[in-house]
Parts: structure tokens; C-alpha cells; sequence
């Protein structure tokens, strides 16, 4: 499947940062986290938080949107520092009935096709799971931080950060793979230039695939 | 053993063999398959149990998945809320109709549950751990000592916040349709180790189940260590025990059975069906053996009858048996031809019984009933016995083949005799009988009869002349029985032959004569051994001397009631008799024994015994005599032997060979009864003998018959004139004596001189003896010499 490149919008500011932070120092390269399974295929989407003091205020990105199209959450990981508001546009033809039981944010968006319900504000740091009430298959995860830095691994689960003051600094990298309870972290440490490479073992149960009933597969041929 | 029952027995065997066999083979094969069907019901019985389970389960499992999909229940779990837990499962559960619900959290714990405390550990960790492998997990649980059909199934929210869990009991609603899917009996049992068994629910009645797993828990518990299921043995019932749920401490199984008594039933019907054919066919069977071995055994048995009746003599013409060609028809035709050579065969031995082979006269068998039947009719006759005078000497001289044809030529002309009505009999050997239907034979017929029948038969060229002599007994006169008449016949034919008479008609009294000779006959053989036999004694005197020189030994015999018996009398019947030897045998030594005796007592005495013909043909009476001599220590000249004229004439040679044995061995011989034979003096010369003794006939009246004294005289002097002794006996008289001592004779012996006395008088005679006075001889010895030239 094609994966959107991946951008996140609200991180702007914190590259900006990082690209001041590295012209000031002389090392030749930033620090780098490079993410693998315990059989060493690359785990793409890990959420990698770096702590780190700095003065910066986390800039909140005014918009965080995870929309649904063909009864899926896009995107399937969204990393939101702590406080933002996270709308849930739907573009499919279906209604959707969006809902987290998730301890960081309980919440319940009722059927709705167009008329995109008011985002939900995540004041609380952890980890959200989205589900559709009525497409079980359908799973998304918000990770609420509150690091100075978080961000997730793109397709070869490689993640480059920012220009990091020098020091050792906490490191967290969470995957949805991990435990079923996705409250599991792996916690480390990184200095400003080091080529982390984290290996996470993945214990949770693989989610049910989206198969297409018979039944889905008819209603879906009569639209 | 009769053929009739020995067929049945034949029968009866081969049928009740291959009955039984067939039977026994065909009833435990039709066993063994009602017994592997019955397994295989047990077995699908299991499968449908296990797929009944399974349905169940399957139906479980989506109605909890529907259960866990459900928002409100998520929504319900989301919150951690333990009575809100309690009151969610306990809604959810009953839309489910489920019998246990529990809720976990992802480690397991429990959260809530119907039957476990809250935050305790996984009460199911195997099915949970199988649930966390493949997503979801269905089996049999024991929970309270209670089996479920339980399911474990995730809930998402859509991450997994925790496992739910129902289950349904596994209880009499369960066993009661695989009872009625099925038609077997089940049970759930729970065993565990402590060897407790738990009842868990059965289609049976509780009582008879309990009994049923108890009996068959130590079964199933020695095999329980194996996974597999199993058939158990049992009497009543045929079990199959199913594995449900194994952990270490429990094992539970399901126990399907089968009533033996109803899988068999149709077997048993079967067996008894079995059994009336068997019994049907064995009735067959012994009717077909009835009938056959009747219609067998009835013709054999007719035959037997048959062959009964003929072995009576009764004469049979037909027989009833059917079929001519079978082997009783030829049974029955042997039968009765068998029968024919019978009746042939049996009237050549009736006839050769009452016929005489050589002659074919009727034989002595005939002539008996001949005579009875004339008896009984009271008819007179008359019975010739009629014997060959010359028979034995024309066999010995031509054979017994000319002898034999001398017989039938008899016999013939005895059968064409003319005159009165008779009929001819061959009695025995050259004995035959006339039987004459007439009171008495005439003179005249008897004169004719005996001219035809002595008519010379020409016998191997040379005419012979059969001298008949003939025996006459009359009925009614001399008897009233054929034996009696037949036996007066033969005595007077004895007679008539003793007296070369032709005829002799029996006169009474003969009879009883022959009877007494039959009698001293018989008793002669005991009388020696009943002492009844003596000797006595009687002495001689020389003329020349006047004294006693011998004694001649007579043999007495007085008979036990017959009084005394002359010897004459007896000695001829021993002789006739064959029985003269032992007489002679006792006399020897009797009397050898006696000279002995009166030897000891100092009387030197000499004894002359009579020796019969038959001793002096025997060619061992000197070797007896020698022996008896040694035996009594006696001389020759003690012993003298006296011997008739006719003894010796009746063998010549061997008389002479004898005599002159005895001769040499010393003992003197004398001639006894000389005069009364028709030997001549020359015959006498050439024999050795030493005395003469003159027979008394002519002695006894000496001195008044003239003629006697001359042949007395004459004789003496032939003798004297040979060297010979010469002795008189019968000397009677006084005047006798002297004319006898004057005519020259040696020795004087008779009852002037003394009678024969008693051994025992012997010596007081001889005693009281005083020599005689004789006048010399000397005038007759020299009118003889004066004679004798």
C-alpha cells in the first residue's frame, strides 16, 4: 500500500530548531533512531519521543486532522504534543462512529458523514486508541506527548532528529506492535549524534485483518 | 447293536456335527458384528458428541463475539467498574444463555467473573494460553467440578482490553439429545487423582449410573494415562469412554454405553430361531432314519421270521418281499432255495439214519419203531436175528470187500424170502433181522428160507457157503418191548451159535441166565478188589509113598449176593469177558504169597496153578512167574502150572513157545482135563510137559465102570510109556484109589483123600495125616510092561 510521505505538519517550527541547532554545532551529522522488529524487518510509524531541555515552548500545530477513507483512519499514527485538538474529517460515503476508550482520552464521536464534529482536544499525555464503532477493523492511534521532540519513523523506520543539545538525552520509542495494552515503551538514552538503533519486540496480537465479508462485499458492489 | 439304531445313532451325529458347527459358526460371527456395530454406534456416538460439542461451541463463540464486538459492552469494560463488570456479564451472559461468563484483563487476572473471586489467576490458563495463540480458544472446562463448553474470545476497543469468557454446562440437556441423536446411554464423569469420581450428568438414571461409573472407574482410571478413548469390558452394558478434558488433576471423560441386553436381543431371538430349526431338522432327521431303517429293516426282519420258521422245520413257499431285484429279494430267494437243499440234504440223512449204508436195509433205528409201532397196534410176530457163523472167517480169508458183498447178497435174498409178510433189518456187522408178521416161524418155511439163503454165493470165483444160525423171539410171548424182544432174539441166536444149531426159538429162563452172566461179569472186576476171591486148597498123594506131594490151587469166589459161583462159571465168563488175565494175575501171586507163609511156618509144600488159554499165550507170565518166585523166595519145584487141552490148542505155537519157557525155568507142567479134547497124545509128546492129568469123568466111576478102567489103563500106560506122571482126580472112593494105585497111576487127588480146603486148614491137615497104605503098582506097571511089546 502506498504510504503518504511522511510530513508532519506540526513539527515545523521544531525543524527550524533543529537546523539552528545544528549550524551552531560542529558535529558533521544529527543524531538518528533507526527502528527494527526482534526478526529485523524495519517498523515503520514507531513514535520516538526525545526529552531534552529547551527553552522553546512546544509550538500546538492548529490543525490536526485524521480523516477516514475507505473505512480506514488516515494516517494509522499521529503524534500530537500534549493539548492539541485532533478533527476527524470523513471522506467516505459510510458514516462513522469514532470513539476511544483509552485511558489519556475517553471520547465518542456519534455516526456522522459530512458534518465533521468539533476536533477533541487531548490534554493528557499517552496513548489514544481510535476505533469505528461500526468497522471493527478500523484502528488508529493518537500518541498525546508531552516530549520536546516526537515524531515517527518513515518506511525504512528511520527517523532523523533534530540538532539535540549536547549531552545524553531520555529517549522513548513506542509501536503500536508492541503489547496489546499499547501503554509499553522503550526507554533509552541518545546524545546528540548517535545512530540509535532500537529493537522492539512485538507481543500484541496482530489486529483482525479487514477482510471483506461477503456480505460487506455485496453491499459494497450494490453502491 | 440293531441296525435301525445304529442308523438313527449314524444320522443323528452327522446332523448334530454340521448343525452345531454351522450353528456356532454363523451365531459368533452374527455376535462379533452386533457387538462391532454396537461399537461403531458407540463411536459415532462419540463423534456425534464431540460434533455436538463443537456446534455449540461454535454457536458460542459467535454469540460471544457478537457479545465482545458489542460497543455498550466495550464501553461497559472500559470503565473497570467491578459492579458494572458484574451487571454487563451477568446481561450479556443471559442473552447468550450461558451457564458460566467470566472477564480477564490481559495478564489473565480475573476482573469478573460468575463463579471466580475478582483479581484472581487464570482458572483456565491452557484454554487462555490457546485463546492468546490463535485469537480465540474453545474446549471443556471444569470449573466447581462442573464441565463446560467454554469459549474465550478478545475484546477490542479497539485494542484488546480483555479476554471474555462463557461457557455453557455440559448437563442432562446435553446428554439427553445425544441420547436422542443417537439412542445410547452417556454419561459425564469426572475422576481425579485422589480417586474421587464425580458425577456429572448422564442420560441414565442417576442410581444406575453411579453404580455403572463406580464399576467402571478403576477401567477407566488404570487406563486413563492414555488420551485415547476406549471400549470398556463390561457384562451389561458395552461402554465407550471419550476423553473431554484431561489436566493434572482431573480427567473427565464421556461415557457413552450401550445395553448389552438390547444390542443382543435381536442376536438372541436369532439364536433361539436357530435353535428350533436345529431341533426342526433334528425331528426331520430322525423321522427319515426311522422311516429308511424300518423300510430296511422290515424285509430283514420278515426274513428272519422266515429263517426262524424253517430252522423249526416249517416249510415256507413264498415270502414277502416286495422288490424281486433288491438284496432282500435275493436274501429271500437264497432263503428259500437254501431252504430246498435243506429239506434234500435232510432226507439223505433221514434216510441214511434209519438205513444201513452197505446194505440199505433198514438199521437197528428202523427195526425199533417197526417193532413199537406193531406193539402199540398189538399185531403177533416175529423176530429172526440172523448172524453168519462163517462171517469172520470168509472176511478174514477173502477180504472184507467180499465179505461186505457176501452181506448185500444176504440182504437181498433175505428181502425176497416168499411166504409170509416180513421185512429185512441189517442190525450190526453180519447181524441181521427178519421181521416176520407172524406168531412163530414154521419148520417148513424156516427149512426153505435157509435153503435160499445158504444157496453158495460166488465169492472171487469160489462158491461159498454162508452157514446162518438164527435167533427166534415171539411177540406177545417173550416180551412186550422191542429192546427185550430183540435181546431174547440175539440170546437165543448166542445159543443157537454156541450150539452150531441153525434155529433156536428163545425159551425162558434164558433170559435171566444171560442176566446173571452179565452181572458176574460186571461184579468179577471188584471182586478182586473187594476180597471176595479165596483160594483153596486140595491135596494129591504118590501112590508110591502113601504121602502128601502138592496141593492144586482152586480159585472160590463167593459173590456178595449171588452166594458161591462154581468156577467153572466164572472162569469161562472171565474169559469171554477179556478179564482172565487179572484173575490169573491175583491167583499167582496170591498163591506165591501163601507158599511163602506156610514156607515160614516150616511146611515145605508145592502148589499147582490152572493156567487159562489166555495165560498161556501171554508172552509175560514168565518173566512174572520168574519174578514171583524171587519175590517169595521159592524154588521151581513149589510151583507147577496145569494147563487144558484146549487152552493149548487154541494157539499151538504160541502155547509151545510159552511152555517151554516155564519149562526151562524149572516148572513142572501138567495137562489137566486130559481125555475130554481132541488132542492126540503125539500132539501132547511134543509139548513139555510132565504129568497128564486124567479128567475126572473118567475116574469117578472107575471101579464100577469096566470101559473107564480101561481107558484109565490104557492112558496110564501111553503116558508112563512117553516118561510122562500121570494123575487122577475125581478119586471118590477107597476102592477107587487102590484099582487107580494098582493100574500104576502116579498121583491120587479127589474127596476120598481129602476135599479143596481153606488156606488156613492147611497145615492142621497136614498135621493130622497119616501116609495111606497102597498096594504097589507094581502088577498093572508089569501087565503093561508085558504089554507093551
Amino acid at each position: 500500500m502506498l504510504k503518504q510521505q511522511h510530513r508532519p505538519i506540526s513539527s515545523l517550527t521544531r525543524v527550524c530548531h533543529a537546523l539552528l541547532l545544528m549550524l551552531l554545532s560542529t558535529s558533521a551529522h544529527a543524531a538518528q533512531v533507526t527502528v527494527t522488529s526482534a526478526a529485523g524487518l524495519p517498523l515503520e510509524k514507531a513514535v520516538v519521543e526525545v526529552y531534552y531541555d529547551t527553552a522553546a515552548a512546544t509550538q500546538l500545530s492548529p490543525e490536526n486532522n485524521i480523516y477516514q477513507r475507505d473505512a480506514a483512519f488516515h494516517p494509522t499514527v499521529l503524534t500530537v504534543p500534549t493539548g492539541s485538538d485532533v478533527a476527524f474529517p470523513n471522506q467516505d460515503n459510510t458514516r462513522h462512529h469514532v470513539y476511544s476508550f483509552s485511558p489519556a482520552k475517553t471520547f465518542d464521536l456519534n455516526l456522522y458523514l459530512r458534518e465533521t464534529p468539533p476536533p477533541v482536544r487531548f490534554g493528557q499525555a499517552g496513548v489514544v486508541v481510535l476505533g469505528c464503532n461500526i468497522h471493527d477493523h478500523m484502528r488508529a492511534f493518537i500518541v498525546v506527548s508531552d516530549a520536546p521532540y516526537a515524531a515517527t519513523t518513515n518506511a525504512q523506520g528511520e527517523l532523523a532528529l533534530p540538532p539535540l543539545p549536547a549531552g545524553q538525552h531520555r529517549v522513548r520509542v513506542w509501536h503500536s506492535g508492541v503489547d496489546d495494552s499499547h501503554q509499553v515503551w522503550w526507554e533509552g538514552t541518545i546524545s546528540q549524534s548517535d545512530l540509535l538503533e532500537v529493537t522492539l519486540e512485538l507481543n500484541a496480537l496482530p489486529p483482525p485483518a479487514p477482510t471483506v465479508s461477503p456480505l460487506q462485499q455485496r453491499f459494497k458492489d450494490a453502491t | 447293536m440293531r441296525f435301525r439304531t445304529r442308523l438313527m445313532i449314524v444320522l443323528l451325529t452327522v446332523v448334530i456335527v454340521s448343525q452345531l458347527a454351522t450353528g456356532i459358526a454363523f451365531l459368533r460371527a452374527t455376535q462379533n458384528d452386533v457387538l462391532a456395530k454396537g461399537s461403531q454406534r458407540l463411536e459415532v456416538g462419540a463423534r456425534v458428541l464431540t460434533q455436538l460439542l463443537e456446534t455449540r461451541g461454535e454457536q458460542l463463540r459467535d454469540n460471544v463475539a457478537i457479545l465482545a464486538d458489542d460497543f455498550g459492552f466495550k464501553s461497559a469494560v472500559s470503565t473497570q467498574d467491578t459492579d458494572t463488570l458484574y451487571s454487563v456479564l451477568a446481561n450479556h451472559g443471559d442473552r447468550t444463555d450461558a451457564d458460566i461468563v467470566l472477564l480477564n484483563n490481559l495478564e489473565g487476572r480475573i476482573l469478573a467473573s460468575s463463579h471466580h473471586a475478582q483479581d484472581s489467576a487464570m482458572p483456565f490458563p491452557e484454554l487462555f494460553e490457546r485463546a492468546r495463540q490463535e485469537g480465540s480458544a474453545v474446549g471443556v472446562v471444569i470449573a466447581d467440578g462442573q464441565p463446560y463448553e467454554f469459549v474465550m474470545l478478545p475484546v477490542r476497543a479497539p485494542n484488546l482490553i480483555g479476554w471474555v469468557g462463557m461457557g455453557f454446562l455440559i448437563d442432562e440437556a446435553v446428554t439427553a439429545e445425544i441420547n436422542a441423536l443417537t439412542g445410547l446411554d452417556i454419561s459425564v464423569v469426572n475422576y481425579r487423582d485422589n480417586g474421587e469420581i464425580s458425577y456429572l450428568a448422564s442420560s441414565q438414571n442417576e442410581q444406575l449410573a453411579t453404580r455403572l461409573l463406580s464399576g467402571n472407574g478403576n477401567a477407566l482410571m488404570e487406563t486413563a494415562v492414555s488420551p485415547s478413548s476406549q471400549m470398556t469390558p463390561d457384562d451389561e452394558y458395552l461402554s465407550f469412554a471419550s476423553l473431554l478434558y484431561a489436566d493434572a488433576a482431573n480427567h473427565t471423560y464421556a461415557l457413552l454405553q450401550l445395553s448389552r441386553r438390547e444390542l443382543l436381543g435381536a442376536y438372541r431371538s436369532l439364536q433361539w430361531q436357530l435353535l428350533g430349526i436345529v431341533a426342526l431338522i433334528l425331528l426331520f432327521t430322525i423321522a427319515v432314519a426311522m422311516w429308511s431303517a424300518r423300510s430296511m429293516s422290515k424285509p430283514l426282519m420278515v426274513l428272519a421270521n422266515a429263517a426262524q420258521r424253517i430252522g423249526k422245520g416249517e416249510r415256507i413257499h413264498t415270502l414277502p418281499v416286495d422288490a424281486e431285484r433288491s438284496e432282500t429279494g435275493l436274501l429271500a430267494s437264497t432263503l428259500l432255495s437254501m431252504q430246498e437243499g435243506i429239506a434234500q440234504r435232510e432226507a439223505v440223512l433221514q434216510h441214511q439214519s434209519r438205513h444201513d449204508l452197505l446194505t440199505d436195509l433198514p438199521n437197528r433205528f428202523s427195526a425199533q419203531e417197526d417193532i413199537s409201532q406193531l406193539i402199540l397196534r398189538d399185531e403177533p410176530f416175529t423176530l429172526l436175528r440172523l448172524a453168519v457163523n462163517n462171517f469172520r472167517d470168509i472176511n478174514d480169508t477173502f477180504g472184507y470187500a467180499l465179505g461186505d458183498h457176501m452181506l448185500v447178497t444176504l440182504a437181498k435174498r433175505l428181502q425176497q424170502l416168499p411166504g409170509p409178510e416180513s421185512k429185512a433189518y441189517r442190525l450190526d456187522g453180519d447181524e441181521l433181522l427178519l421181521l416176520i408178521k407172524q406168531p412163530s416161524s414154521d419148520f417148513a418155511w424156516r427149512a426153505r428160507a435157509f435153503t435160499t439163503l445158504q444157496t453158495p454165493i460166488d465169492l472171487d470165483k469160489s462158491p461159498i457157503t454162508p452157514f446162518i444160525s438164527t435167533g427166534e423171539s415171539n411177540y406177545p410171548d417173550h416180551g412186550d418191548s422191542p429192546q427185550l424182544l430183540l435181546r431174547r432174539a440175539d440170546i437165543a441166536l448166542d445159543i443157537a451159535r454156541r450150539q452150531r444149531h441153525p434155529h433156536q426159538r428163545y425159551i425162558e429162563g434164558q433170559d435171566e441166565r444171560h442176566l446173571r452172566q452179565l452181572m458176574l461179569i460186571r461184579d468179577l472186576q471188584e471182586a478182586v478188589s473187594n476180597a471176595e476171591l479165596w483160594m483153596a486148597y486140595q491135596p494129591k498123594v504118590d501112590t508110591h509113598t502113601g504121602l502128601v506131594c502138592q496141593f492144586e490151587a482152586l480159585m472160590r469166589w463167593r459173590h456178595p449176593s449171588l452166594g458161591f459161583v462154581p468156577p467153572d462159571e466164572f472162569i469161562e465168563l472171565a474169559e469171554r469177558s477179556g478179564n482172565i488175565r487179572m484173575l490169573s494175575q491175583w491167583m499167582l501171586t496170591h498163591v506165591c504169597e501163601q507158599l511163602h507163609a506156610w514156607q515160614r511156618r516150616g511146611y515145605n509144600v508145592s502148589v499147582a496153578v490152572n493156567l487159562s488159554a489166555s495165560d498161556v499165550t501171554d508172552r509175560q507170565l514168565v518173566t512174572h512167574l520168574s519174578s514171583l518166585l524171587e519175590r517169595y523166595q521159592l524154588t521151581p519145584d513149589q510151583l507147577s502150572l496145569e494147563v487144558t487141552e484146549s487152552a493149548v490148542m487154541q494157539d499151538v505155537d504160541v502155547a509151545k513157545a510159552t511152555l517151554l519157557e516155564l519149562n526151562q525155568l524149572g516148572l513142572r507142567i501138567a495137562i489137566d482135563d486130559y481125555g475130554t479134547g481132541h488132542s492126540s497124545l503125539a500132539q501132547m509128546k511134543r509139548l513139555p510137559v510132565d504129568e497128564l492129568k486124567i479128567d475126572k469123568s473118567f475116574v469117578l466111576a472107575i471101579d464100577s465102570q469096566h470101559d473107564d478102567a480101561t481107558i484109565v489103563r490104557s492112558t496110564i500106560d501111553m503116558g508112563h510109556s512117553l516118561g510122562l506122571k500121570l494123575v487122577a482126580e475125581g478119586v471118590e472112593n477107597h476102592a477107587s484109589a487102590i484099582l487107580l494105585s494098582q493100574l500104576g497111576c502116579d498121583y491120587l487127588q479127589g474127596y476120598w483123600i481129602a476135599k479143596p480146603m481153606p488156606s488156613e486148614a492147611v497145615p492142621a491137615w497136614l498135621d493130622s495125616f497119616s501116609p495111606l497104605d497102597l498096594p504097589h503098582p507094581q502088577t498093572a506097571a508089569l501087565t503093561t510092561a508085558q504089554r507093551t511089546p
